[in-house]
């Protein structure tokens, strides 16, 4: 391939990522519900909490420390840690895909790499095609894998790979596959199928595979280092729950397999792909360790005995892969038939910059029209940034938290999920009040039903008592408790009687009951009274926006209050506020009774108005 | 392979290694003769019914093809004039054998189609070497041959509890093609007589459910995208294959009004709606069967045909057999194991080649090692492994089916000790032998093989109720209009006459009922009127799903209703 050619592959990786970061530029609250909860532990690391002691989850630790970079950077840069988070992850894709195309380009010979093009490309376009996947584990397995791959396909031919770029990729690999142990059992597979092809032992030692070894024994020697406490816990309640509980959210398998197009579209592709590729593996060396790899994430995927569609991803992106390098096969194949071998790298560079421009057209087009759709974007002022983004990003709960509670309120959601507690609250910018990011005791109570151990039935007590202490401690703003089978299960056990005496019941959906707290409840009320409105936004309940947008009053206004008492402030806490303290404080403390009070009255209204409205 | 002589001894001494598991499949329906499938036991039903003169899908409903009435017609018929002839044999016992006599048949077909073509192969290897695209094709040929048979017989015995349902017919007829064609790929052809034969068989195969054509489309594809030889297609079996479709098709659309209508306007249509949207009931992990034993398997055929598949062409071929199987699987969408039996032969077929190839790679190895000059040793080594294998999974399967029943004994006698009735004691009970029936249930099971095997008339028009709740999607999606409204309104003035009239003596809900919303209401309170609850629920029970027992969606207890005296017969 010439030099022009390649620049033109390169432009059209570049398109692509561009037009991503363009994406989510536009959607910088828009997570789904595994990855928000992976970047809300790694903001209670940040805070010195321990993973499963501090906070319940049963997955290995490391995707909640690999968050901390997004949350840092979020940090750094002030913008919410989801759009860090995607930011991370594109910019992740987008150096799998060129070191893949630096490694295919540089070791590879000019036909092998003009097969292997359209691979790499398939394999670009999907890793930043994810929109509700992103971020997952497989999909960061897939992305930190694609290097590695193309590496050791050439290491395997023979060729001589630099140092550097073997250090690099096995690096990389060797994260993506200590996020899941079947990670590395899927790799081994594809190593297994490269050794029957190659027959050559000598090629398993080598600098990427040692990193990745590095990686696995630097991970096992960290997490040695982790608290006795935090392995007792681990092993004596995560790990049981997870082995006799987890068969609670386990589907019946053609369920997982073709309830819907989620499902049925993926096995479909499988199902017409792979018998292509098994027919052509002879002709080439790359189709029996893809065809193997996404084989093997079809057993990972039943194994697992849940209808998680992101679970299979990596079959997903190896059956795309598959495809890319069918089409390279067959472009390679028909430009040598009518005599125009030498044509086909720019053919091929041209069509692929074709297709990455109008996929990344279509894209734009398609955001365009979503915008013209959403009338009136999200003031993310309401959740503690600055800019907007659409409304339709969020999940419906992110609207009844913001309803419910002010900036810097805790909410608990005890739910059986994960979804949708997170990713609301972490969209709503609001603090987690509990140490269980989703409701461990459908799990338990399935376990005690199963074998009648008392085990589970201490564990469900210390479960609760968990939640009671939290919302004593943490005294979060509202409560949403799913209903039916959870509404049951804490009722069981007295949960509202014991720890929910402070709350009530403010109104409930198909879904949850809303309980919010007693004499706290946050929401604006100081209709049309400048005072109350500046001791509101001083104290950080309301933005300028909302109140202007509430009182009716002019934002020039607001602002202009806001500054004189600001400079009245400062003025009275540098003369006085040492003498006055005592007296201030009280003062402070009756305002944000009277506040409260008439927040309280002012949400009752609001919430019997709703309901008049629906009757 | 090598002289005349040795062809045939092979063959021999492959159909003898072939009667261990035909022989355990034999026994095992000798012994459990009321173990059939319940698509089958409804299937002869309705041949009975079609017998009687009734006309399909309009008196009695089943979706299935016109041909499989017809061709159970036949076997009904000849056991009744048996048993005219004073010959102490039932249907529930006659057709199993005649359906057994089709295994032997498929088998003998197949050993017909290898044993030629490796004759063929053998004459044309010693005129001329053939351009050699495997490394070692004699051997490689009777390892396909050893694959294809014991992967057929052993299949047979594996679904014994779907013994007869549609899928294990179509198992039996398209293994001869799958050999007939997979030499011809390498062109190998057999006489056009034989082929013919092998494609009228394979059409009936592909004629006996909608989407069994494309699983010979999809073979022949992968077949001639492997050996680049499309013009193989023009063959005799093709041409047989392509006739009986044609005369199969020719004589659906002449199939006379009202059944004309019946079937292309009310039967076809729904079948294919049933396709194309998934049961909501299906929702919890015992919901469907848990056939991930399958899955597992279809990946490791999978990872081992990826893994040798360069080499040696069946690797490729089977699995094209493997993955149609599983589309048919996602396809019907309900999770049994009838649906995955040809997955299983690509799988067993896939494993067997495997070890042989393992074997034969092993005694290469042994005998370069020992340097023996005489090829004796390592045969007899060979057969031995390969007769080994064969008695090993038979016992094997044997062990498992044994395993299953006493599961299912088991759970039976641990509910009944709890004072849980089983519908079979309840039907029993509530009826005599030629009572009529009704079982308002989704699925086949468990309505048959009950009702056949009790000798109770099926009551109703529909011989399962499917349709039922299709009609409730329909309505709910607003769809049911045009013909489909035509099928919907013939379909519950049927069931109204049924409760109505004094046909039903025994009517058995399933919980919940698939009447729709609208209908509901009204159908309950016609058998309120018309029925008195027994006061017990009978059940189906099944051990965690599995076979022999299997079901989809919920298991309660069916309700039992016993028509009131004043109304009744």
């Amino acid at each position: 391939m010439n030099r022009i050619s390649l620049i033109i592959v390169y432009a059209s990786f570049a398109i692509m990522i561009v037009g991503k970061f363009i994406f989510w530029h536009g959607h910088p609250l828009l997570a789904s519900s595994d990855q928000a909860a992976y970047l809300e532990m790694a903001e209670l690391i940040t805070t010195g909490k321990l993973p499963y002691l501090d906070f319940f989850e049963w997955n290995p630790p490391l995707i909640m420390y690999l968050n901390l970079i997004p949350v840092w950077l979020a940090k750094l840069a002030h913008i919410p840690a989801i759009e860090a988070f995607n930011y991370a992850v594109i910019t992740l894709c987008a150096f799998s895909a060129f070191i893949s195309l630096h490694i295919a380009s540089k070791y590879m010979n000019k036909q092998q790499f003009l097969v292997i093009l359209p691979l790499l490309f398939a394999a670009a376009f999907f890793n930043q095609n994810q929109t509700i996947n992103i971020g997952e584990r497989e999909h960061l397995f897939v992305i930190c894998y694609l290097p590695f791959f193309i590496l050791r396909g050439l290491a395997w031919q023979g060729q001589q790979i630099s140092k550097f770029d073997a250090v690099i990729s096995g690096l990389i690999a060797g994260f993506g596959m200590a996020l899941k142990p079947q990670f590395a059992a899927s790799v081994a597979l594809v190593e297994l199928c490269f050794y029957c092809q190659f027959k050559t032992l000598k090629t398993f030692v080598r600098p990427e595979m040692m990193m990745v070894l590095l990686v696995f024994v630097l991970y096992i020697f960290a997490l040695l280092l982790l608290p006795p406490s935090v392995w007792d816990c681990y092993l004596h309640q995560v790990v049981p729950l997870y082995i006799s509980g987890l068969s609670y959210s386990s589907r019946a398998i053609i369920y997982m397999l073709r309830a819907d197009p989620n499902f049925y579209i993926y096995f479909v592709h499988l199902l017409v792909t792979l018998p292509i590729a098994l027919v052509y593996s002879r002709y080439n060396q790359w189709i029996a360790p893809l065809g193997i790899f996404s084989l093997s994430f079809v057993f990972h995927y039943i194994y697992g005995d849940q209808a998680w569609p992101y679970r299979f991803m990596p079959m997903t992106a190896a059956l795309f892969m598959l495809d890319g390098l069918l089409i390279g096969m067959l472009v390679k194949t028909l430009f040598k038939r009518i005599g125009l071998s030498e044509m086909t790298g720019m053919a091929l560079s041209i069509a692929l910059f074709a297709t990455a421009s109008y996929f990344t057209y279509n894209e734009f087009t398609v955001e365009n029209n979503n915008r013209a759709i959403n009338s009136k974007p999200f003031d993310m002022a309401k959740v503690g940034y600055q800019g907007s983004c659409l409304g339709s990003d969020f999940d419906p709960l992110v609207f009844s938290i913001l309803s419910q509670t002010k900036i810097d309120d805790s909410v608990i959601f005890i739910g059986n999920g994960i979804d949708p507690g997170f990713p609301a609250i972490l969209q709503s910018g609001r603090k987690l009040g509990s140490r269980y990011l989703f409701c461990t005791l459908p799990y338990i109570d399935h376990c005690s039903r199963q074998s009648k151990e008392p085990r589970w039935s201490e564990m469900a007590e210390s479960v609760i008592n968990n939640y009671g202490q939290d919302i004593m401690k943490n005294k979060p703003a509202v409560i949403f408790v799913q209903q039916r089978q959870m509404d049951e299960l804490l009722d069981q056990h007295h949960f509202f009687e014991r720890f929910m005496s402070n709350y009530e019941l403010a109104g409930e959906t198909d879904l949850y009951k809303v309980w919010t707290r007693t004499g706290t409840k946050g929401s604006f009320s100081g209709r049309g009274e400048p005072t109350q409105i500046i001791i509101d936004i001083l104290a950080k309940r309301i933005t300028v926006e909302e109140a202007a947008l509430e009182s009716g009053y002019e934002r020039e206004k607001i602002e202009r209050w806001l500054y004189l008492a600001r400079q009245a402030l400062s003025h009275a806490v540098s003369k006085h506020a040492s003498d006055r303290q005592l007296e201030i404080d009280e003062e402070i403390r009756k305002l944000n009774e009277n506040i409260n009070q008439l927040k309280i009255e002012n949400a009752e209204l609001k919430l019997k108005l709703e309901k008049n409205k629906v009757n | 392979m090598g002289s005349g002589s040795t062809k045939n001894s092979f063959f021999l001494w492959l159909g003898l290694i072939c009667l261990a598991p035909l022989t355990c499949l034999f026994l095992d329906l000798w012994q459990y003769p009321r173990l059939i499938a319940g698509g089958l036991a409804m299937r002869i039903v309705a041949a009975n019914l079609l017998i009687k003169g009734e006309l399909p899908y309009y008196d009695f409903w089943d979706w299935s093809q016109p041909i499989v009435f017809e061709l159970l017609k036949y076997p009904y018929m000849l056991c009744t004039t048996l048993q005219t002839m004073q010959v102490p044999i039932t249907h529930a016992v006659f057709i199993p054998l005649v359906i057994f006599g089709l295994v032997i048949g498929s088998a003998i077909l197949t050993i017909a189609v290898c044993s030629q073509a490796l004759g063929v192969a053998e004459s044309d290897s010693a005129v001329n070497s053939r351009d050699s695209e495997d490394i070692d094709e004699p051997n490689n040929y009777r390892n396909f041959v050893i694959s294809c048979l014991l992967g057929l017989v052993l299949t047979t015995l594996i679904a014994r509890f779907d013994f007869g349902d549609l899928q294990y017919l179509f198992l039996l007829t398209i293994v001869p093609w799958f050999a007939l064609r997979w030499f011809a790929h390498k062109q190998i052809k057999v006489q056009p007589l034989l082929a013919a034969l092998v494609g009228i068989v394979a059409a009936i195969g592909a004629c006996l459910d909608l989407p069994y054509i494309f699983v010979f489309v999809i073979l022949e594809l992968i077949l001639s995208l492997q050996s680049g030889r499309w013009r193989c297609i023009l063959s005799s079996e093709w041409l047989a294959f392509m006739l009986t479709i044609a005369g199969n098709l020719l004589f659906l659309s002449q199939l006379p009004e009202p059944v004309h209508t019946a079937f292309w306007r009310w039967s076809m249509p729904l079948k294919w709606l049933n396709y194309s949207i998934f049961d909501s009931m299906i929702y919890a992990s015992q919901a469907c069967p848990n056939r991930a034993d399958i899955i597992y398997g279809m990946v490791a055929a999978g990872i081992v045909s990826f893994l040798l598949g360069k080499k040696y062409s069946i690797f490729v071929a089977l699995p094209s057999l493997m993955f149609s199987g599983f589309a048919l699987y996602l396809l019907e969408g309900q999770g049994s194991s009838h649906d995955l039996i040809l997955t299983i032969f690509a799988i067993t077929a896939t494993f067997v080649s495997t070890i042989l190839l393992a074997s034969e790679k092993l005694l290469a190895r042994l005998a370069l090692n020992s340097k023996t000059e005489s090829d004796k040793k390592p045969k007899f080594a060979y057969h031995s492994i390969v007769l080994i294998l064969t008695l090993v999974s038979t016992t094997a399967i044997w062990q498992a089916l044994e395993h299953d029943r006493a599961n299912l004994q088991n759970c039976i006698s641990v509910n009944c000790s709890k004072g849980n009735e089983q519908l079979e004691t309840l039907l029993e009970q509530t009826s005599k032998v030629g009572d009529n029936v009704t079982v308002i249930s989704q699925n086949i099971e468990p309505a048959y093989p009950l009702l056949f095997l009790s000798g109770r008339k099926p009551g109703g028009y529909l011989l399962w109720n499917r349709p039922l709740w299709l009609f409730a999607w329909l309505k709910a999606h607003s769809q049911l209009t045009g013909s489909m409204k035509d099928f919907y309104d013939h379909t519950y003035a049927n069931i109204r006459s049924e409760l109505e009239q004094n046909q039903t003596k025994v009517l058995i809900l399933s919980n919940p009922e698939p009447f729709d919303s609208l209908e509901h209401e009204h159908y309950l309170r016609a058998i309120k009127q018309n029925f008195s609850e027994l006061g017990k629920d009978g059940n189906f029970f099944s051990y965690k799903n599995h076979q022999p027992r299997e079901y989809t969606g919920y298991n309660f207890a069916y309700r039992f209703l016993v028509r009131r005296k004043d109304k009744g017969i």
